[in-house]
């Protein structure tokens, strides 16, 4: 051991020592090997910084590790340290560490590319994530007004997949948005939008962010499927494509069994509308998405290919009658110009950019989504797992209540929204953790 | 009228036939041809899981031509006898798995959409809307092209109607998006899902128009109401949805411009090696689930352990077939997780049995049943 690693020691205990806690003196050293070749081995008790994986965002904390449950790769640590300004304790699965040091130690030497604003409990990493860049043709330069320089001109590709406010977030957007930032102004990013729609709330947040980003980037939604909240995401954008198995609309909100109605309809009718407006649309067939009360038929002109739209049926081609809702593919989306083209092929969404090839700027996007999805993924799984052994193992039940709430810092909208707070939710599961404490240091007492 | 379609059809497989002609001509050799059979069951032996091999192969060989060879009907021909068996009715709820395996199959092969031909020899239920998302359709004599009244019927289970509206509309939209990328129109689309719309043709030229609104059609195809629009070769053919009616292969590349033509059987032996492979793994699942239920009820701890054996198999084939973990959910109502935490109980039953002392004569095999009782001198 170095000797700045002992005088790291003697600083712990002398923490320890005032805290009244006697350091835990194991005679196990624990080795961790991460996904970007680094690794750790150290002690229970060491202090550490530690970069990790929380609902698909990057941070990182500094503080004393405080134990290592379960076996590999499996593991959960529990790390002690500040958790927005107060001493808390923090479980960690070992499958969202990204790297860990030992306090003071330089970090693995891991390339910067990204970093979020989600408010979190603990500090935003900037030095946290290595990102490949294996569709990268050269490394971006810095130019002289401080932004990068791509080699040429490209795309910022995020797809955005699954139920949103779970698997399709306005974390994600916001995200790709930053990694467009670092290149200035005026780049394109495209939303590859598969998605059945999702929950409200979200909605109120993607609305927000996309805005935002619309003052100083170009949005493209390109669609195979937005349904519902999909829609509302795509409508915002600056320019629309179809795939041509695309499809668009279906956007009654209902909560339970029950759709909205009455003046939280109307509402919901004109926030929809002037979302369409806003991204360059007109609102008549927007609105036809949201209630079968409302209609939409539009003339054409043969020679220039002008639209007008009806709020009834008197146009020659109708789009939704008073007994559907409307959902657009992309023969009629396309000759209602309603969309701005239909590509099957990122080839063909190039040239409909107005771009020499298809390039995308960075990979930060697609590993953004493919981590995201394989984490809910697993989470699913773990949670399920986690159940079972409740049953089956109940020696092992302070272990599987501290794995289960540990999830719920991981991959929350999926603990909350598509598991239903396995648990009772966050509150519920800290109290059952520490009952269960109570119990076995009664047991053990006894 | 028959004499006009006749003239449209000559000119259409014309049209086919030098496209394809001037393609293999130009390396002076018969073209070949890569067939890829989509027979059975949707959702299992047709699944994508077969088709990612079958990708690789058909880039490793290069053909000149692929031929989709479909037969999948969920229903028998004869409509007097119910002798359909529903657990072999294609899975409706793949819908979106069979979209991503047509845009892979369409996008990954390594000829372009248009030296694609989708063969139907049968196509009722959703093989009809994974056929319709090709817009080059060829039809066996007598082959059925319809079923898609199914989807509507999605949304059924909703008590709002404003619900069932958006669900219904999602879910037609969704399927509409099939036909879309072989470039049908939404007319007809509709009429092949939707029972109240009806459908008319008009003939513009050579192009044919569609219609829900029969008023002013050349010919009126459905004015049903209550039933969807269906085709068969003939009728298929007739509207040009269909670009030539066919006995066999030979006969359809014949109509396709090619008298001789080499065929490349792999991707056929692939697709028949793995339908006979899950079928036949599912059939002895079926065995060993009734051989589990029956060590089970036996109650010794040997007949514990030969149950938990079986289940484990069975396990082990729901995990190497995806076809048979949808056949175990859709047969049984067993997803493979139920089935791991049966076993996981099998196991801790096990465990706690030979922590308490009944394992004496658990090793018997199944005369150890005479254990039952041996349970009790644990405590």
């Amino acid at each position: 051991m170095s000797t700045h690693r002992r005088i790291i020691t003697v600083f712990l205990s002398a923490i320890f020592a005032a805290a009244g806690v006697s350091p835990v003196a194991s005679a196990d050293e624990h080795e961790f090997q991460f996904a970007n070749g680094g690794s750790w081995r150290g002690d229970i008790g060491h202090v550490i910084s530690i970069a990790f994986m929380e609902n698909g965002v990057p941070q990182q904390m500094e503080g004393t590790l405080m134990k290592v449950d379960g076996t590999s790769p499996y593991r959960l640590i529990s790390v002690r340290g500040d958790i927005a300004g107060s001493t808390a304790t923090k479980g960690i699965f070992e499958s969202d560490i990204v790297s860990m040091t030992l306090d003071g130690e330089a970090p693995d030497p891991v390339e910067t590319t990204s970093s979020t604003s989600k408010p979190s409990a603990s500090k935003s990493s900037s030095d946290a994530v290595k990102q490949p860049a294996s569709n990268r043709t050269a490394s971006p330069v810095k130019g002289s007004d401080g932004f990068l320089k791509a080699p040429k001109r490209g795309v910022f590709f995020l797809p955005w997949e699954g139920q949103v406010g779970t698997l399709a977030r306005h974390e994600s957007i916001e995200a790709i948005a930053k990694e467009a930032d670092k290149y200035g102004p005026g780049q394109i990013i495209v939303l590859h939008i598969n998605s059945p729609g999702g929950l409200v709330i979200e909605g109120d947040e993607i609305s927000e962010t996309l805005l935002d980003i619309k003052r100083r980037h170009r949005v493209v939604a390109w669609i195979k499927k937005a349904i519902s909240a999909g829609a509302f995401t795509a409508l915002h954008c600056d320019e629309i494509y179809f795939e041509k198995v695309g499809a668009m609309g279906s956007a009654v909100m209902f909560a339970g069994q029950k759709s909205i109605e009455g003046a939280q309809l109307a509402a919901w009718v004109k926030d929809f509308g002037d979302v369409a407006e806003a991204g360059g649309r007109n609102r008549i067939p927007a609105e036809c998405m949201i209630t079968r009360t409302k209609m939409a038929s539009y003339d054409k002109d043969p020679e220039t290919d002008e639209i007008t739209w009806y709020a009834n049926m008197q146009g020659e081609h109708a789009i939704s009658n008073n007994e559907q809702v409307l959902t657009l593919n992309a023969g009629n989306a396309l000759h209602s110009g309603y969309i701005d083209g239909v590509a099957s092929t990122e080839e063909e969404l190039a040239v409909l950019l107005d771009l020499e090839e298809w390039y995308e700027v960075s990979d930060y996007g697609r590993n953004e989504h493919e981590r995201w999805h394989r984490l809910c993924e697993r989470c699913k799984k773990d949670v399920q797992r986690i159940g079972r052994d409740l049953e089956l193992k109940p020696e092992r039940r302070l272990v599987l209540l501290e794995q289960l709430l540990a999830w719920y810092s991981r991959c929350e909208p999926v603990m909350l929204y598509d598991l239903g707070s396995p648990g009772g939710g966050q509150d519920a599961l800290r109290r059952a953790i520490e009952r269960e404490r109570r119990a076995r240091g009664r047991n053990r007492r006894g | 009228m028959s004499k006009f379609m006749l003239l449209g059809m000559t000119a259409a497989a014309t049209f086919a036939a030098s496209t394809f002609a001037e393609d293999a001509g130009s390396e002076d050799r018969s073209p070949v041809v890569y067939v890829i059979p989509m027979s059975g069951q949707m959702g299992t032996d047709i699944h994508p899981s077969i088709y990612e091999e079958i990708i690789e192969d058909a880039n490793e060989i290069k053909p000149d031509l692929i031929v989709f060879r479909l037969d999948s009907a969920d229903v028998d021909t004869n409509f007097h006898i119910q002798n359909d068996d529903r657990r072999e009715f294609g899975m409706w709820q793949n819908i979106e798995v069979y979209r991503d395996m047509m845009t892979d199959l369409q996008s990954k092969l390594p000829v372009g959409l248009d030296n694609q031909v989708m063969w139907i020899e049968d196509a009722v239920g959703p093989s009809t809307l994974f056929a319709l998302s090709f817009p080059n359709i060829y039809m066996t004599k007598g082959a059925r092209f319809w079923g898609l009244d199914a989807v509507q019927r999605f949304a059924d289970g909703w008590s709002d109607p404003d619900v069932r509206a958006k669900m219904y509309a999602a879910w037609v939209g969704i399927a509409s998006g099939f036909g879309q990328a072989g470039g049908y129109p939404l007319e007809l689309i509709w009429a092949m899902i939707e029972p109240q719309r009806k459908l008319g043709v008009k003939f513009e030229g050579r192009e044919v128009a569609w219609s829900n609104d029969l008023a002013g059609v050349y010919w009126k195809i459905d004015e049903n109401p209550e039933a969807v629009a269906r085709f068969n070769s003939d009728s298929a053919e007739n509207v040009m949805l269909s670009k030539g009616t066919v006995l066999d292969l030979d006969d359809l590349m014949f109509l396709l411009g090619h008298r001789e033509y080499q065929v490349a059987d792999s991707g056929q032996q692939l697709a028949e090696k793995y339908v006979e492979g899950w079928r036949r793994a599912f059939e002895r699942c079926e065995s060993l689930m009734k051989d589990a239920r029956d060590r089970e009820a036996g109650g010794t701890l040997a007949d514990l352990g030969a149950s938990k054996k079986a289940w484990e198999k069975i396990l082990s084939a729901g995990r190497r077939y995806p076809a048979v973990a949808a056949r175990l959910q859709q047969d049984y109502g067993m997803d493979l997780f139920s089935i791991e935490t049966r076993i996981e109980r099998m196991k801790k039953q096990i465990q706690d049995s030979r922590k308490n002392g009944r394992s004496t004569g658990g090793g018997a095999g199944r005369g150890g049943r005479g254990g039952r009782g041996g349970g009790l001198g644990g405590g």
